[in-house]
């Protein structure tokens, strides 16, 4: 398990922001990216995982699995990767990959996209 | 209860028993004289019996047949209507009259008819019988007078009761003219028979008497003659002093009524003189009597009706004037006050005029000061329409002025939209661009150090594409601030233009308002060049005014005076007829 | 004993689980001990616990320490058999007044658990 691992990197991340908070994904996991408005494709929004209503924003694609969030910007440099705490292991769902620090003193969860698409479809929080 | 019922009987009664004292008078006086001789005494009786009670129903029957009215109104057969009452009047005053004629003659025929019929009894000489005519003749004149005196006392009272059913004095004096005067005649009669009666009586009692002496002496000798002489006087002295007693109490009695016939009515009106002379002039007295005593008593009752009626009109005419009087002072009075009034309101009015003339002397001196002012007032009202016009034709270019920039401004409002249309058009543009970017630099992040270059480029791209669209979002609040400014300015614009829509109104109003001033002032300067002129006559004219109402109060204040004279001799007038009034009233005149 | 930093918070977390932290290369969760034992409150604090267990670490929030003191004697009693209370002992004597002693190894388990 990579989360277990100590003192990882990865590079190739795409930063996503879900109101005042920031997940992210790894590059590879999106397939595409795209417009959302409400009332346009059905698609899990990101800003359900944190209790807040939809808005327009930015549709992840990948294989079947999509997921709304506000906005993106893609992270080519490599970030450090931190292991799951082990009281959070299985956590979101399973989705959670570890934390990120893109920059000095943030620390943003890695998610896996299948997975986190499904745990907001299923609407766990 | 009818006062004059059997009144008829009662007037006449006395006739019957006069009658029968004078058959007594004459019984007894033929008893005296030994007239009847022995052995006829019974046939005289009857015969003297059956001619008065003949006699008596005859005279009886006569004056109940002029009493026919008075025994109608007594019996009420006959309503006691004036005619009436007037003629019943006439008959009750004739009466005494009728009485004494009847009588008279009755006894004269009874006397004739006693006289002969005796005379024709067996025995009886025409001597006998006509010595009891002799009586009967001589003493029909007393009867007579006896009779008349006796009924017309009780006349008198019947006329009284007569005339207080309610015969006025106008209708008496008609009914009973006063133009008879035959009281001397009637004295004289009375006297005459009064003294003839016992005359006649007396000498033929004493002839008789002498005669009767003359015969027995001659029938008795020489001797006893003497004796019988002496004793003469004293035999024939008792009949004659009966006889000559009986007629002078006769003769006394009809001198008492007729005294009684003449002082009565003298002594009534005597009474009502002296009534009228205390003022008391309550009903007309009318005192029945005869001859010169009725035209007295006739005269009186005229006169004492004429003295009521002058008297009650006296004091009609005097309460009138009094009232009158009291009406003409009250109204004389308030005239007085009134005039005093009026001087005081003339006063007034006087001062008023004299105020009047200077006051329209200070108006013609305005009237000129107007003129000017109107003069000058007229030539701003000129000059105002003149500005006002000008002012009128900058509106008018302000509001073209305004239009002009309405319509820039909405056009400009056009042009903002179409930038605003392409705008958005790029904004479009970027965002897919940005997309596209976004895409291809993770397409290159994927591809890991070979993509590296392509994901800096696409980053690069993507940056350029946000820079564009935060550029669009910039012009596009630009656009929505100057859509705003746009909204105002058109706003603006409209609101200039209704303002500048309104301010023209206004002018025109305005203009028109000061070309309706000049006409005024053009009206008014005319107005009061007429008014200047008018001023000036009619200070003249108030003048006049002034002058006439200072005459007319010099005249209302003698007519004041005059005035004053006339209520005080409007009350010297009441006083009189106050004066009046108390001297008429001390008559006391009932109805 | 640790100031909190700004804290990331995990989608789709338990109300308890305020966020996560860096500290010292590791993250450690923050876990809000007033939602855990059901009384409202003490989340704007900034002081927490950082408690360590063989298995890792937690940071417990704190509204105000009170102080340090030494317990001795026996093993209190859990206060219930189930959920938090069964990993609370005590009451225990304390200078402050009665205190509940928490087991950090089976909080751990539990909170590990309902995660």
């Amino acid at each position: 398990m990579i989360a277990a691992e100590p003192s990882a990197h990865i590079e190739g991340l795409v930063l996503c922001r879900v109101g005042d908070n920031h997940i992210a994904f790894p590059a590879a996991a999106v397939g595409s990216i795209d417009q959302w408005e409400p009332g346009g494709v059905p698609a899990p929004h990101a800003r359900a995982a944190f209790g807040l209503p939809a808005a327009p924003g930015k549709l992840l694609v990948r294989g079947g699995f999509s997921l709304v969030v506000d906005g993106l910007e893609i992270v080519a440099d490599r970030s450090t990767l931190l292991p799951v705490p082990s009281m959070l292991l299985g956590a979101v769902g399973g989705a959670l990959r570890g934390f990120v620090s893109p920059s000095a003193g943030a620390l943003v969860p890695l998610l896996g996209l299948a997975e986190f698409s499904s745990f907001v479809t299923r609407g766990g929080a | 209860m009818n006062p004059l019922k059997g009144m008829h009987r009662w007037v006449s009664l006395p006739s019957i028993w006069a009658g029968l004292i004078g058959v007594g008078l004459a019984v007894l006086y033929a008893a005296f004289t030994a007239e009847i001789r022995e052995g006829t005494r019974v046939q005289f009786a009857v015969i003297l019996g059956v001619v008065v009670v003949v006699a008596n129903l005859m005279g009886d029957s006569y004056e109940q047949s002029r009493l026919r009215t008075l025994k109608a109104l007594g019996f009420g057969l006959e309503k006691p209507t004036r005619d009436n009452l007037s003629k019943a009047l006439g008959e009750a005053s004739r009466i005494p009259d009728t009485v004494f004629w009847a009588s008279l003659a009755f006894w004269v025929v009874s006397s004739f008819s006693v006289g002969v019929i005796y005379s024709i009894l067996p025995g009886v000489g025409w001597a006998e019988g006509s010595r009891l005519a002799f009586i009967g003749l001589a003493l029909a004149p007393l009867v007579s007078v006896l009779a008349h005196l006796s009924v017309l006392r009780r006349a008198r009272a019947v006329m009284s009761r007569i005339i207080a059913q309610g015969v006025a004095t106008n209708d008496l004096v008609r009914a009973l003219p006063a133009d008879r005067n035959q009281l001397q005649r009637r004295v004289v009669l009375f006297v005459a028979v009064s003294a003839f009666t016992p005359l006649v009586l007396l000498c033929d009692l004493v002839a008789r008497w002498g005669f009767e002496l003359l015969a027995t002496m001659l029938k008795t000798d020489e001797a006893a003659q003497p004796q019988l002489l002496a004793q003469a006087p004293s035999d024939g002295l008792m009949p004659l002093v009966i006889i000559t007693g009986m007629t002078m109490v006769v003769v006394v009695a009809c001198g008492w009524l007729g005294g009684l016939s003449l002082g009565e009515p003298l002594r009534a009106i005597t009474a009502a003189t002296q009534r009228i002379a205390r003022g008391q002039l309550g009903k007309s007295t009318i005192v029945p009597a005869e001859d010169e005593l009725w035209g007295v008593a006739a005269a009186f009752a005229s006169m004492e009706h004429q003295l009521i009626t002058a008297l009650r009109q006296l004091k009609d005419a005097g309460s009138k004037i009094s009232s009158t009087t009291e009406e003409l002072i009250s109204s004389s009075l308030k005239h007085e006050s009134g005039a005093a009034d009026q001087t005081g309101a003339l006063s007034q009015t006087s001062a008023t005029t004299e105020e009047l003339a200077r006051s329209a002397k200070q108006i013609a001196q305005n009237a000129s000061d107007v003129s000017r002012l109107a003069q000058a007032m007229l030539d701003s009202a000129q000059h105002g329409k003149r500005s006002a016009g000008a002012f009128y034709a900058s509106i008018l270019r302000v509001r073209e002025g305004n239009q002009a920039i309405a319509d820039s401004v909405v056009r400009l409002n056009k042009r903002v939209q179409q930038v605003g249309r392409i705008v958005e058009f790029i904004d479009g543009i970027a965002d897919k661009s940005d997309l596209l970017a976004l895409n291809a630099e993770l397409e290159g992040t994927k591809a890991g150090d070979v993509g590296r270059g392509f994901s800096l480029v696409a980053a690069e791209m993507r940056r350029l594409s946000e820079s564009v669209m935060s550029s669009t979002r910039e012009i596009n609040r630009l656009i929505e601030e100057i859509r705003d400014a746009t909204n105002a300015a058109v706003m603006a614009t409209e609101a200039g233009v209704k303002a500048t829509d309104a301010g023209s109104g206004l002018a025109r109003q305005v203009t028109e308002s000061l070309d309706r001033i000049v006409d005024f002032a053009n009206q008014t300067t005319d107005a009061v060049k007429a008014i200047t002129l008018a001023t000036h006559q009619q200070q003249s004219g108030t003048d006049q005014l002034a002058a006439a109402m200072s005459d007319i109060l010099r005249s209302t204040q003698s007519a004041l005076g005059a005035t004053a004279q006339m209520s005080s001799a409007n009350t010297d007038l009441s006083n009189l007829s106050g004066e009046l009034q108390k001297t008429v009233s001390r008559f006391e005149v009932s109805s | 004993m640790v100031s909190l930093p700004q804290l990331t918070r995990v989608p789709g977390a338990p109300p308890h689980l305020l966020g996560v932290f860096a500290h010292r290369g590791e993250v450690i969760p923050v876990i809000d001990m007033g939602v855990l034992v059901g009384t409202k409150g003490e989340t704007t604090s900034r002081r927490a616990v950082l408690v360590r267990v063989p298995r890792g670490s937690l940071a417990l929030t704190a509204g105000r320490v009170a102080g340090v003191s030494m317990l001795t004697g026996e093993l209190h009693a859990p206060l219930g058999t189930s959920g938090v209370q069964a990993h609370l002992r005590g009451p225990a004597k304390a200078p402050s007044g009665e205190v509940a002693i928490i087991e950090p190894e089976g909080m751990f388990e539990l909170l590990s658990k309902g995660a």
